[in-house]
């Protein structure tokens, strides 16, 4: 998985840094899995396209639904570009057997 | 996709409209005047002022000028005026295009605003405007529909008011326009401002304003004309004086035959289509006590259905609709602040439904089902998980 583009999203929410990342396929519950590893996964299977939330305390929250091509990230107001670099960073990472 | 974000922008728009855009950007511009394309024998952009004056009812289509929308209509009439020294009376249910003009004068020393207070679900009636009247007040700028809960001010009263007391009024019709009847001209409304891209079915960067008495406001901008070209000042007739620059032909094209559209279709049937669908989200939604709703069944238009999951974040049930339903709303403050508090939704605001003439029942269908599920899962279960969860570490 890849992340090919990127986009801030307005949104009318003042104090909230949110950014679109595009990926170059759609997103699978493995994919989810991996993101998990980052914070605190909460997946509702149930639902007919699955939404996943992934908390990563003080840090920044990361969601989706599976089937989706994006992923939206919400960053803290004063998040500097690194940190969404790492989250970039994170996702293109091949997974290692 | 389902689009409900029909009071940003309306989606799709009729045939005809992207019919006579394609048409016009596929013709030559070969005719020597300003006007450029012909319509049954008549100028389009003529034809355009008189469908617009029909639809509020003006006396002349010579009293409409065309903006980019009810922005820049609005920032025309506000900063056209000479309100030096004087107080304006504004509410609290306007959109930034007003608060944003009325505050700037405020903070460059010349003007004082008072926003009057709205209830809970963003109505201000009228009479409450009264109470805000001082010897120096000089103008009521009022929103006459909200783009936040759909609330509608009484024109009527209000005018009556505002004549009463000589005061100028200025209205934002941007949400009201092409669906809820006005009439300039029994409502002695001075000046009130439109946009296309809404419930006029054209395309984003058209609007206009309509003027009482025309030529007093100073213009924003001034430059070419096409015609005139001799005189070295602004030409001082109507439109000219007020629309300096190349006129934006596929925005007054497109809501010339959006406006069109609204004339055959009838305001009655459009708005009643609407009101239809909001009503049907309002009678199933409102039985879930977690959901939270704005829009109130009297005094408003219902082209919106406004409301909040108690537990979720306004962002997160529209991020949630949009990613796993493929459901089209928006979310936030919807540009208008001072609602906020009378709302008691600060600081995340609310999330906004809004169908339009072409949803079909299905989709309403869709989206209410999707709001019990977003309920189910993300408010009842996890409650009952976190429940559960106390129970074993209090055993």
């Amino acid at each position: 998985m890849k992340v090919i583009n990127y986009k801030q999203i307005e949104d009318c929410l003042e104090g909230t840094n949110i950014r679109d990342l595009l990926l170059d396929e759609p997103v699978t519950k493995e994919f989810v899995e991996k993101l998990g590893k980052l914070g605190k996964l909460i997946l509702n299977e149930t639902m007919e396209k699955p939404f996943f939330k992934i908390i990563v305390r003080s840090k920044y929250t990361i969601k989706g639904s599976i089937g989706n091509n994006s992923i939206r990230v919400m960053l803290p107001d004063n998040a500097e570009f690194e940190m969404m670099q790492e989250i970039i960073n994170f996702i293109n990472e091949e997974e290692k057997s | 996709m389902i689009y409900f974000n029909n009071t940003a922008t309306s989606y799709p728009k009729p045939e005809i409209v992207t019919e006579a855009v394609k048409a016009y950007l596929n013709r030559p511009p070969l005719h020597s005047s300003r006007t450029g394309i012909e319509h049954d024998g008549d100028d389009i952009i003529n034809t355009c002022r008189k469908n617009i004056a029909k639809i509020l009812n003006a006396q002349s289509p010579e009293q409409i000028v065309f903006t980019s929308g009810s922005t820049e209509a609005l920032n025309l009439v506000i900063r056209g005026l000479d309100f030096s020294g004087g107080h304006i009376i504004s509410t609290s249910i306007e959109h930034n295009s007003v608060i944003r003009p009325l505050k700037t004068l405020e903070s460059e020393g010349l003007i004082s605003v008072d926003f009057v207070p709205c209830d809970k679900y963003g109505y201000v009636k009228a009479n409450w405007i009264v109470e805000a009247i001082r010897p120096d007040t000089k103008a009521i700028v009022v929103n006459h529909c909200s783009n936040v809960t759909g609330s509608i001010i009484d024109l009527d009263e209000l005018s009556k008011i505002a004549k009463n007391n000589d005061l100028i009024l200025i209205v934002d019709a941007s949400q009201s326009a092409g669906l809820v009847p006005i009439d300039v001209d029994s409502w002695n409304i001075d000046y009130l401002a439109f946009t296309g891209h809404k419930n006029l079915f054209g395309l984003p960067g058209i609007g206009g304003l309509y003027m009482k008495k025309t030529l007093e406001l100073k213009p924003l901008k001034t430059g070419g004309t096409g015609i005139k070209s001799e005189i070295l000042l602004q030409p001082k007739s109507m439109p000219l004086y007020y629309e300096a620059g190349t006129p934006n032909m596929p925005g007054i094209v497109s809501l010339e035959a959006g406006s069109r559209f609204v004339i055959e279709t009838g305001l009655e049937k459009i708005a009643s289509h609407k009101a239809s669908m909001v009503k049907y989200m309002i009678d199933e939604l409102s039985q879930f006590e977690e959901i939270v709703i704005y829009t109130s069944l009297e005094n408003n238009s219902l082209s919106n259905f406004c409301f909040n999951i108690e537990g979720l974040v306004p962002e997160e049930v529209n991020y949630i609709l949009e990613s796993s339903y493929d459901i089209h709303v928006r979310s936030g403050l919807h540009c208008a602040p001072l609602l906020l508090d009378y709302l008691e939704v600060k600081p995340w605001g609310t999330v906004r439904a809004s169908p339009s003439y072409f949803t079909q029942e299905w989709e309403i269908e869709k989206f209410i089902n999707a709001i019990k599920e977003i309920v189910q899962i993300f408010v009842r279960n996890k409650k009952r998980h976190e429940n559960e969860s106390y129970k074993l570490q209090t055993n």
